[in-house]
This record gives C-alpha cells, sequence and structure tokens, in this order.
C-alpha cells in the first residue's frame, strides 16, 4: 500500500469569526437577561417601553443566549475541532461564509423581531415562518458543509466528538422542521398546526430536546475534543464514551413530557416522560465522570490553568445539572417545583455553569492560538472563574429559595382544607428578595464575561491572526473496506434491537412475563458477550470498528436512536382521533372573532411568560384555580398558551370570575388591583387598535386548520367582532370608561372573559365588583 | 398505610422489575467498560485528538 502526503491548510478565519460573535452576543443576550431579571424585582425597569417589558424581552433574552451565544460557540468548536480530526479543510469556503453571515442575520432577525411581538410563542421557537425558513435553509448549508468535510476527510476514524456534532446536526434539524410546522396568516403571523395537548407534547418534545441536541451534545463534542487537549491525555475511557454516546442520544429524546407532569397530557406520555428522564442520570454522568477522570494526575494543573479551570468546574456544573434534572422529572417532585424558580435556577446551572464555563474554557484556550500568541492575562482569567462561580451560586442558590418558599406557601393550607395564602400576590411580595438576589448574581457573571472579553480582545491585538497548516499521509486505497451489509449485519445491532423490543414489552406485560423479560435480556446480553469474545478471538473486526468508519451508515443508526422515541410519543397522540363531541351542548366551540384577535394580543405581549393555562390535578391548584383542566379543553387552541413558569397565577378559569372594568383597571395600573404586584402596566394596548380586517382571513384560516366554523361564520366575522366588541365597550361605558371599539384592550378582554369556560364549569368565584377586587382573592394577579 | 394503599394496585412490581433491568444494564456497561478488550484498536481512536503535527504562521504570509 503506497501513500502519499497531502498538505492542508485549515479554514480558522471561520472560526475566528463564529468565536468573536459568540462573545458579543452573550454580552448582548445576558444584558437582556439582566433587565429581564431586575423587571422582576423593579416592574418599573422596563422604563414603560413596551419593546423592553419582560414578556417580550424574557424570548429575545433564551433566543440570544442559546441560539446566538451557544450556537455561535458551538460552530466555532465544532469548525476548529472537525477539519484537525479529519485532517481535512471544510468543504466549502463559500458554506462557511454562508453559514456564518446567514445565522447572524437571523440573530439580527430574532432581535428586532421579537421585541416587536412578532412571535408564535412556543418557547425557544418563537421566531415566524419566514426566520424559520431562514433558519432550516442555514442549518441546511451548515450540514451540507460538515458532511461533504466528511466525505473528503483524510482520517479513517471518526473520533467521538464528530459522532455528537453528527447528532446535533440531523437532530436539530428534524426537531426545528416538526416543531415549526403552521399556516401563514401573513409575513408575520402563522399559527401551529398542531393544537392543545398535541401542541404541548410536540413543543416540549422540541424544547426538551433543544436542550439536549444544541446545549448539551454539541458541548459533549467539544468536550471530548477540547478537555483531552487541554489536559494533554487521551480521554479517561474511550469505550464509555462510546456507551455513553448512544445511552444519551437513544433516551434523551424520550424525556420531552417530563415539561408536562401533571396537567392534561395522558398520564402513559407523562409516565415515559419520567422514567426515560431518570434513567437519563446514568449516561449523562457517565458522561460527566469520563470528563472529570480526564484530569486524573492532572489536577495540579488546575492551580495555573485557567482553561482547565473552567473545564473542570464546566463538567461538575453539568453533573450537577443533569443530577437536579431527573429528580426535577418526578411527579411529585414537579407538583411542586414546576411553574417555579426552581426551573429557572436549574436551566442556568445548565446555562451559566455548563454552557457558559465550556465555552470561556475553550475561548481562552483557542484565542492565543488563533492568534499566535500567549493569553494577555492569567490572572485576570482567574478573577472571571470566581466571579462568575460566584455569580452563579447567588443565582441558583436565590432560585431554590424562591421556589421552595413560593411552593411551599401556595400549597399551605388550614385544618378546614382552605388556602392559608388565597392571593397570589402574598408569594410574590415573599420573594422579591430572592429576586434582587439573582439580579446581583447574573450581574457578577456578565461582570466576568465582560473581564473575559477585553482579557481575549487584548490577547488577539498582541498577535495576528495566523493560518494552520498540516501535513497529512493518506493512504491509498488498500483492501475494499466492508460494506453497508456488514453494518446491517452486525450482531450488535440486532441484539440492540431485539432487547430494545423486548424491553417495550414491559409495558403490556404482567408481573410473571416481566420476570421472563427480563431473564430474555439478561440471557440476551450474555450470549452476546460471549459472541464478542469469540470474534475477537477469531479475529474478526469489532462491529464498532466497521461502524465508526461509516459516516452514512452511524448518521442512519443515529436517525434510527433518535425516531424510535420521538416516534414512540408523537405518533399516538398526534394519529388518535378527538373523543370529544364537535356539535351539541357538550361540543367545544370555537374562539369568536374578537377573542381570536383577543388571543394573538395574548399571544403578542407575551402573557404566556408569566401566566399559565392549565390548572392541573393537585389540590394547591383546584382550591385556588378552580376545576382542573380537561385536554377537550384546548382543541382549538393554536398553539397552545399552557406556559411553563408562573410569575402570576394560572389564568385558565379567569373567565368569568371579574368583570371587564377590573380587567382594564388591572391592565392599565396591576397596583390598582392588585397592590404588590410586580406585573408591568400594558397601558398601549388601550391606544393600540386591532386590525379588524384580519377576523376573516383569520377565520377562513382556523378553518383550514379543522376549527369548525362555518363559511357564514367566517364570512360574518368582522360585523360579529363588531357587535362582541360594542358590548364590552357600552359595559365599560356605564362605569366611566371610555374606550374605542377596536381598543385592543378590549379584545383582550373579551378573550380573557372566555378563559375555560367550555365546558359547563363555573368560575369559582362569582363576578367580583372593582373595588371588592382589590382586597385579596383566591387568585387576584 | 402505604401496603395497604398499594395492596390494590397490579402493576406495582413492575418498576421494581424495570429498575433490576436498568441497575443489570448499568452494572453491564461499568463491567465491559473497565474490561480491557479490544483496548489496542479502542486507545487508537482516543489518540486522534493528539495527531497533530501543525505548523503555523501569519495569515496572508508566505508559507515557509
Amino acid at each position: 500500500m503506497s501513500t502519499t502526503t497531502l498538505r492542508i491548510e485549515y479554514d480558522d478565519t471561520s472560526v475566528r469569526r463564529f468565536l468573536w460573535a459568540s462573545i458579543i452576543f452573550g454580552i448582548v443576550g445576558m444584558l437582556v437577561g439582566l433587565l429581564a431579571a431586575s423587571q422582576l424585582a423593579w416592574w418599573q425597569a422596563n422604563l414603560g417601553v413596551k419593546y423592553l417589558t419582560f414578556s417580550r424581552i424574557r424570548p429575545l433574552h433564551t433566543n440570544a443566549v442559546i441560539f446566538a451565544f451557544v450556537g455561535n460557540m458551538m460552530f466555532a468548536g465544532i469548525y476548529y475541532s472537525t477539519q484537525r480530526l479529519l485532517k481535512a479543510r471544510m468543504a466549502s469556503d463559500l458554506l462557511s461564509r454562508i453559514h456564518f453571515w446567514g445565522w447572524q442575520l437571523i440573530i439580527v432577525a430574532a432581535a428586532i423581531t421579537l421585541p416587536l411581538g412578532i412571535t408564535t410563542s412556543k418557547e425557544y421557537a418563537e421566531l415566524e415562518w419566514p426566520i424559520d425558513i431562514a433558519i432550516a435553509v442555514v442549518w441546511v448549508v451548515f450540514a451540507v458543509n460538515f458532511f461533504w468535510t466528511l466525505a473528503r476527510r483524510n482520517e479513517k476514524h471518526l473520533y467521538v466528538a464528530i459522532w455528537f456534532y453528527i447528532s446535533t446536526i440531523i437532530t436539530v434539524a428534524i426537531l426545528h422542521i416538526v416543531n415549526s410546522l403552521a399556516l401563514p396568516l401573513n409575513a408575520t403571523k402563522s399559527y401551529s398546526v398542531y393544537a392543545g395537548v398535541q401542541d404541548a407534547l410536540v413543543q416540549w418534545w422540541y424544547g426538551h430536546n433543544a436542550v439536549a441536541f444544541f446545549l448539551t451534545t454539541p458541548i459533549l463534542g467539544i468536550m471530548y475534543y477540547f478537555l483531552p487537549k487541554a489536559a494533554e491525555r487521551p480521554v479517561y475511557s474511550y469505550r464509555l464514551s462510546v456507551v455513553h454516546f448512544w445511552a444519551l442520544v437513544f433516551i434523551y429524546i424520550w424525556a420531552g413530557p417530563h415539561h408536562l407532569l401533571n396537567t392534561a397530557l395522558p398520564e402513559w406520555a407523562q409516565s415515559l416522560g419520567m422514567v426515560f428522564s431518570v434513567m437519563l442520570w446514568a449516561p449523562s454522568w457517565g458522561g460527566m465522570l469520563n470528563g472529570l477522570l480526564t484530569l486524573r494526575g492532572a489536577w495540579q494543573k488546575l492551580r495555573e490553568d485557567p482553561v482547565l479551570k473552567f473545564f473542570a468546574a464546566g463538567v461538575t456544573f453539568y453533573g450537577m445539572a443533569t443530577f437536579e434534572g431527573p429528580l426535577l422529572s418526578i411527579k411529585s417532585v414537579s407538583a411542586l417545583a414546576h411553574y417555579t424558580d426552581w426551573i429557572i435556577g436549574h436551566v442556568h446551572s445548565g446555562a451559566l455553569g455548563w454552557n457558559g464555563f465550556m465555552a470561556a474554557g475553550m475561548f481562552y484556550w483557542l484565542v492565543p492560538r488563533l492568534y499566535g500568541t500567549k493569553l494577555h492575562s492569567t490572572k485576570a482569567a482567574d478573577a472571571h472563574f470566581w466571579l462568575a462561580t460566584l455569580g452563579i451560586v447567588l443565582y441558583i442558590v436565590a432560585m431554590w429559595v424562591s421556589s421552595a418558599q413560593q411552593g411551599m406557601m401556595l400549597r399551605a393550607t388550614n385544618p378546614d382544607g382552605t388556602l392559608v395564602y388565597p392571593s397570589w400576590v402574598e408569594t410574590v411580595i415573599a420573594i422579591r428578595p430572592m429576586y434582587m438576589l439573582r439580579a446581583l448574581g447574573g450581574s457578577m457573571y456578565l461582570a466576568g464575561f465582560v473581564m473575559m472579553t477585553w482579557n481575549l480582545a487584548k490577547t488577539a491585538r498582541a498577535g495576528k491572526p495566523v493560518t494552520v497548516t498540516t501535513e497529512v499521509a493518506v493512504e491509498e486505497p488498500g483492501a475494499p473496506e466492508p460494506g453497508i451489509g456488514a453494518v446491517l449485519a452486525g450482531r450488535p445491532l440486532w441484539f440492540a434491537l431485539v432487547g430494545i423490543a423486548a424491553v417495550a414489552g414491559l409495558g403490556v406485560a404482567r408481573p410473571m412475563r416481566a420476570v421472563v423479560i427480563i431473564g430474555f435480556v439478561a440471557l440476551l446480553g450474555e450470549l452476546a458477550w460471549i459472541l464478542a469474545i469469540r470474534d475477537k478471538e477469531a479475529g474478526k473486526p469489532s462491529w464498532f470498528g466497521i461502524i465508526e468508519r461509516r459516516p452514512l451508515s452511524f448518521t442512519v443508526l443515529t436517525l434510527v436512536a433518535i425516531l424510535i422515541g420521538g416516534m414512540a410519543e408523537l405518533l399516538p397522540t398526534l394519529l388518535v382521533q378527538q373523543a370529544v363531541p364537535a356539535h351539541g351542548d357538550d361540543a367545544q366551540k370555537p374562539y369568536t372573532a374578537l377573542e381570536l384577535q383577543g388571543r394573538d394580543l395574548y399571544v403578542r405581549e407575551g402573557c404566556y411568560v408569566c401566566h399559565s393555562q392549565m390548572v392541573r390535578s393537585l389540590t394547591a391548584d383546584t382550591a385556588r384555580f378552580g376545576e382542573y383542566s380537561k385536554p377537550e379543553e384546548f382543541i382549538y387552541d393554536h398553539p397552545f398558551q399552557w406556559g411553563s413558569k408562573r410569575t402570576g397565577p394560572d389564568l385558565h378559569r379567569l373567565g368569568g370570575r371579574y368583570p371587564s372594568l377590573w380587567h382594564y383597571a388591572h391592565l392599565m395600573d396591576p397596583r390598582s388591583t392588585s397592590p404588590g404586584s410586580n406585573m408591568p402596566s400594558y397601558k398601549w394596548l388601550e391606544s393600540g387598535r386591532i386590525d379588524a380586517k384580519l377576523a376573516r382571513p383569520k377565520l377562513a384560516l382556523m378553518q383550514k386548520l379543522g376549527v369548525p366554523y362555518t363559511n357564514a361564520e367566517v364570512d360574518a366575522a368582522e360585523a360579529s367582532q363588531k357587535a362582541q366588541a360594542d358590548a364590552v365597550v357600552t359595559d365599560l361605558a356605564q362605569q366611566g370608561v371610555p374606550v374605542a371599539w377596536n381598543s385592543e384592550v378590549v379584545a383582550l378582554i373579551s378573550y380573557l372573559q372566555r378563559l375555560g369556560r367550555d365546558v359547563g364549569i363555573k368560575p369559582l368565584g362569582a363576578a367580583v365588583p372593582v373595588a371588592a377586587a382589590t382586597t385579596a382573592q383566591p387568585g387576584v394577579p | 398505610m402505604y401496603a395497604h394503599f398499594y395492596a390494590h394496585m397490579r402493576w406495582t412490581s413492575l418498576p421494581v422489575f424495570a429498575l433490576l433491568l436498568f441497575l443489570g444494564t448499568f452494572l453491564a456497561v461499568i463491567v465491559r467498560v473497565v474490561l480491557s478488550s479490544r483496548r489496542q484498536e479502542i486507545d487508537v481512536a482516543a489518540r486522534l485528538v493528539f495527531d497533530d503535527r501543525e505548523t503555523t504562521h501569519a495569515a496572508g504570509s508566505p508559507r515557509s
């Protein structure tokens, strides 16, 4: 076999671009986060500007840190490590440039549209359909560039980091496309093709796996490349990294429903989500320990090397977050923690600790190498580390305390079963100091990040961008590689598939059959082991050795691994016919044209960011908010509005509880009806006007989505809209509040008055006069 | 109280079986990781990270 030597020049310009974009957008995203956090403690911090209001900028904060900060960081890490691991320059400089500039344009589009209230309201997928299409196109460009590079590689073996990148690319594409399916009304508005429970399940299948495959798997790939480089020793156990990869990819995709525990989601889906979330503990900790043990014998380096400090702490935060996640996925823990600040603390221990620290470690390692110089100040990097660590600790401890305090207050009952704290506002006032502490912790983290930016900028200015070349000895093709048949005939594949099928049988097996199944699986494992040893002794290549050199087969198997969980959870719920009467007295009534307009305003203002529309089947919820929510109540909700955090109370049974005047007063000045509330004023709703002409096309579009409007109702949409608005206007005018019929506040009030009234459930309290409502009432926002 | 509560639930033994299966798999993975079969093949893959032989020069400058 002859060899030729190739000289390869890596494309590190793209790496530098993504790196600086990540740092700049990291500062922007965290600044927006700090502004949002400040508004929870001091509601005036929006300065009365609607574009700066919490409910609009919170999605901007999450999108900025996830897709702009971590996204660009991930691309920098992937572009750098992929070229070196594959011994090949990225296949196309043009595609790399399109990828970079396309991604930045998407981020700018998000920064413009989200404060304007142009949103789908689906968390971490708020961007409207034209931007969604742009995301899909740019992601495909990235994928083509990556897989093209794979095809042109000069290294036979695929290192485990590449596996994590492959799983990221294909899974994010599937998640994004499936969750974003929507019918557009116009350039800035669309409605999800899913409704209610189905929409919730698809959304959280996406939402959780955005965490899994955007914030975790690519960063794990980066960990497996950069941590051994920084520690100057190979990963502790490469075999464990193999198990880590397959177990994580297979199990993660099932865990989404843990975001919907105790809700109207079918019980079986909740149980699946909970069980798989608990199982995630094992592969996550396997990866975490593999990362930490890579530092074996090098712990003393942590004293001097800020890169290793950040990596070690980042991996430790990964371990902590992946311990906390399964814990929160247990239904009884979720009953207390869900909708409270514990989830926010959990997310930030992952985002600030895992993503942020891995990013910092990678930046400190990369910038000196990309500019051919030394780090400007190790002391400043150390100071950054300690400032950021203290900031995270303050942040998450504040959120733990806030959650425990509010959660316990919300569920506290008197001996006679009544609520000890019937007013929601009481609990908000109690946790306000924790909101202040959280803002302080976030400020410290941001200050550390700014120090890093200064340090890296000084480093870059001290050096010059360098070009890196390498020489690779390429073997001429010898004996043909094993074909696809060898992959498909691989025993591990079939053992795994049969094992999974057998374990799935546990779900329908009675105890004795379950014992038999477990025995069968154990025997299967034993047999697999014996055959593997026999093959090794016979000198046969391992299946792993075959598969890891075949990117296409590898990609297909990864796809199968993620599709099994996705389809098992989504398909039954998507295909099931709604057992809900469409006609007669029990039928769900579609929203009227005005209510639909009001619902769109509810989405625009981001009310779901602070208010849920899901009364869980828990005493603490039903005693406070009323009858628990039923799946059939949401069948016309495109998109669903269950929310994920209650800064204010649940609104699902709000309809009819208060007069329209109360809602008007509350929206104009929340403290006039709820003293102590941290909700901002939405005064602009009074002067804003609905586009009355959109009523008809909105109903027509809903008709296409399966909402049973008659043609006559669609044709009369504008007239019926005006008639319903006039009734609200007359009611308000009689109490001294003149408003225009097409004022946005009228539409929103109409929607709020409709909430939760479709199943013949009487509101918890009778309509309360506005004066009386200023005193504490159950569930007062 | 708990025994009484669970007495009428037919499926309570299944989670125990599932847990046993999970622990069994967990232990099998640990043993598999620790055992050193095909170590040479694995070591080659683990060392890919260090297979560099890179040279650097300022961007735009002539290459040596």
